[in-house]
């Protein structure tokens, strides 16, 4: 029942978070996004639907996305959490999650060892699975490397792992992790959402590692 | 579903798709009267306005098929005549609209659009381009970077001339780019438990042409080699493991043995010569997959076909002749000729020990000198490559290749003037892939957005 209800305490301010990252925030505004220009969101915001060899299916002008492949995303999550790119995901502590295990859902493909001559054109729903599993592999090395560093921490840095932010200190640490992800600042709607948990009573930690994980898995973050 | 059922519906649908399937001058006919229409803009494509996946046939082609009065090399015209004020894909705009105003008569997704107004969005373009070719994710520094300078665009350019300089792009992306040309096999190759021939000198070749501003030509036209230091090297080349005829593993062979007047590059490699053409003596699997990967047309998908009159001859007495066999065979065939002379997996001791597979014999075939590529008759592979590498399929191959690399899908027809531009300036950049990519993000396929 308690091992429930924790669950329930950390699934809710995840979805919180995701929706902030995913449904508030305005796509692609670009250079016009301090003007305050937002594309509309339609049902045809995506990567078209089609064989890479093949024909083209439905796409509007302007609004296809491109896959952020596995070395890019790898790469976006060693760069901006200052991790060591050979061991910050293992599986099973032996293979790696980009280039062996997870590497086809990523966007790439092994033509010796598996045959497989031609990537993925579109992300599968397997895709999503990878990019949550190797997001919280890498956030979770983060954290606990920065509770160890303690005063010395790379990206943890706004408060005490061990306390209780603040609205001001969420504000910061969110801040900071979206410029290490997405290479922007974060919007306002964005920031509300993050400092409304602040009266939540979570403890630090757990409150780091889920603004970590969402923001690293955004759609934003994996769709350019 | 019941195997004997399946079998049947199997054959119903080949037999249906078959009276109209992989007719060039169905798709010649419909590109004359509708020069401008989407598919029109080359061989590979013209197929797409009534295939989806040759052969089956999509929506439009369909109502052809019902509309035709006669043999399809004939009757198209008037087929496609008949039905212009139909909406085969019931899209809502007739089919005679969607011919002629960048629409796909058979693909309700695509429909003529109104005039696309997209702006060219910097900040995008640069995320693109750091993932796609330099592997990388866009820091926030250089995004504050790019928005602060004056001019963007340099920054862009500055920022993809350092990546098409780096270990990804040149040891990793263009490999990748590589492996369907080439189609390793671990098993068979270097190191693998029956070696025919070292697949590492394809890819060294390929990444070799595909960088650094050299011509992509030599794609089909090099009669060098690279080693594995990534420098050029002339002449044959000796194999990397002794020939090895009994015990565990069997080396049959390996390096570059052919001499290099007989080369047209990747298409003459020992691998590929070994793989594709095993121990065929007409290679038509070898001229394909040539074909398919370097011209972009896919014979298996009906495209490229361009009969030669009095073919197939059957040559090697396959039964090519029948005519649901002669509709590929009468293109297949002429192309391959050029090269029967060229070996395939040589497996007696003597060959063995002399590395002799994937070498030129004069003598092996007397076909030679009777093939054809694009209609026109070639007498020997040189002129085969020589051709190929000089036409516009080849040129339009590329920059597909390219743009399908960035945007994982094919122009759209909005983007179609843009990606003619690219193909169209090869000849003006000296065939330099890292130029094709330059022009390549400066389109607003590449970094468009709605304002």
């Amino acid at each position: 029942m308690k091992a429930r209800r924790r669950a329930l305490l950390l699934i809710l301010p995840v979805f919180a978070l995701l929706s902030a990252s995913c449904n508030q925030r305005p796509k692609w505004t670009g250079f016009g996004r301090s003007s305050g220009a937002a594309v509309p969101e339609t049902s045809s915001n995506s990567i078209p639907v089609a064989s890479e060899t093949g024909d083209v299916g439905s796409s509007e002008p302007g609004l296809d996305l491109v896959w952020k492949r596995y070395r890019a995303f790898e790469d976006g999550l060693v760069t901006g959490l200052a991790l060591n790119k050979a061991t910050f995901c293992q599986e099973l502590g032996k293979q790696s999650c980009i280039d062996k295990v997870h590497l086809t859902f990523l966007g790439g493909n092994d033509p010796f060892e598996a045959g497989l001559y031609e990537r993925a054109q579109t992300p599968t729903s397997i895709t999503a699975v990878a990019v949550d599993r190797v997001v919280l592999y890498a956030c979770s090395q983060r954290l606990e490397m920065d509770r160890v560093a303690a005063s010395a921490a790379v990206v943890f840095k706004y408060f005490p792992l061990s306390g209780t932010p603040t609205s001001d200190q969420l504000k910061l640490q969110a801040t900071d992790l979206y410029h290490r992800f997405l290479a922007r600042d974060p919007e306002a709607a964005e920031i509300t959402v993050i400092q409304s948990l602040s009266n939540k009573g979570l403890a630090a930690d757990k409150l780091a590692l889920m603004m970590c994980y969402s923001i690293g898995t955004s759609a934003e973050n994996i769709l350019l | 579903m019941d195997v004997r059922l399946l079998l049947l519906v199997s054959f119903l649908s080949f037999g249906a798709a078959n009276e109209v399937f992989g007719s060039a001058a169905a798709g010649a006919q419909l590109c004359k009267k509708y020069p401008t229409s989407t598919y029109c803009d080359s061989e590979v494509n013209s197929c797409k306005t009534c295939h989806s996946t040759s052969p089956a046939l999509n929506l439009y082609g369909e109502d052809i098929r019902v509309h035709l009065g006669g043999p399809v090399d004939t009757a198209s015209e008037a087929a496609m005549v008949s039905i212009e004020a139909a909406d085969s894909d019931g899209d809502g705009v007739t089919n005679l609209d969607e011919l002629l105003k960048k629409g796909a008569p058979g693909n309700a997704a695509i429909k003529p659009s109104a005039a696309v107004d997209l702006v060219y969005d910097p900040f995008l373009a640069l995320k693109r381009l750091k993932a796609i070719y330099c592997g990388q994710s866009l820091t926030y520094d250089l995004a504050q970077k790019l928005a602060a300078t004056a001019d963007p665009k340099a920054l862009l350019h500055a920022e993809l001339t350092a990546c098409l300089a780096s270990a990804y792009w040149k040891d990793e992306a263009l490999a990748r780019l590589a492996d369907k040309k080439i189609q390793p096999l671990a098993a068979v190759g270097y190191n693998g438990n029956v070696v025919i021939a070292d697949f590492r000198w394809d890819y060294r070749l390929f990444t070799y042409i595909m960088s650094n501003d050299r011509d992509a030509r030599d794609l089909l036209a090099a009669q060098y080699h690279v080693d594995e230091s990534g420098k050029r090297v002339e002449g044959r080349q000796g194999r990397g493991q002794l020939p090895q005829i009994f015990g565990s593993r069997i080396v049959i062979a390996g390096g570059q043995p052919l001499v290099p007047e007989r080369r047209a590059g990747m298409i003459t490699t020992q691998w590929f010569l070994s793989f594709y053409t095993m121990f065929a003596p007409l290679p038509r699997n070898t001229a394909s997959q040539a074909y398919r990967e370097y011209l972009g047309m896919d014979i298996a998908k009906g495209e490229g076909l361009q009969p030669i009159p009095n073919e197939p001859r059957d040559v090697d007495a396959r039964n090519v002749k029948q005519p649901a066999c002669a509709v590929c065979h009468s293109t297949l065939d002429p192309l391959s000729y050029a090269f029967s002379t060229y070996s395939g997996i040589e497996t007696s001791v003597l060959n063995i020990l002399e590395n002799n597979s994937g070498t030129y014999n004069a003598g092996r075939e007397p076909w030679e000198a009777q093939g054809y590529l694009m209609s026109k008759p070639v007498k020997s592979l040189l002129e085969w490559a020589d051709q190929a590498r000089n036409s516009d399929p080849f040129k339009q191959n590329i920059a597909r290749m390219m743009f399908r690399q960035a945007m994982s899908r094919d122009a759209l027809p909005h983007e179609q003037e843009e990606f003619d531009a690219m193909w169209k300036s090869m000849p003006a950049d000296m065939y330099s892939i890292n130029k094709l990519v330059h022009r390549l993000i400066d389109t607003k396929a590449f970094g468009g957005r709605r304002p």
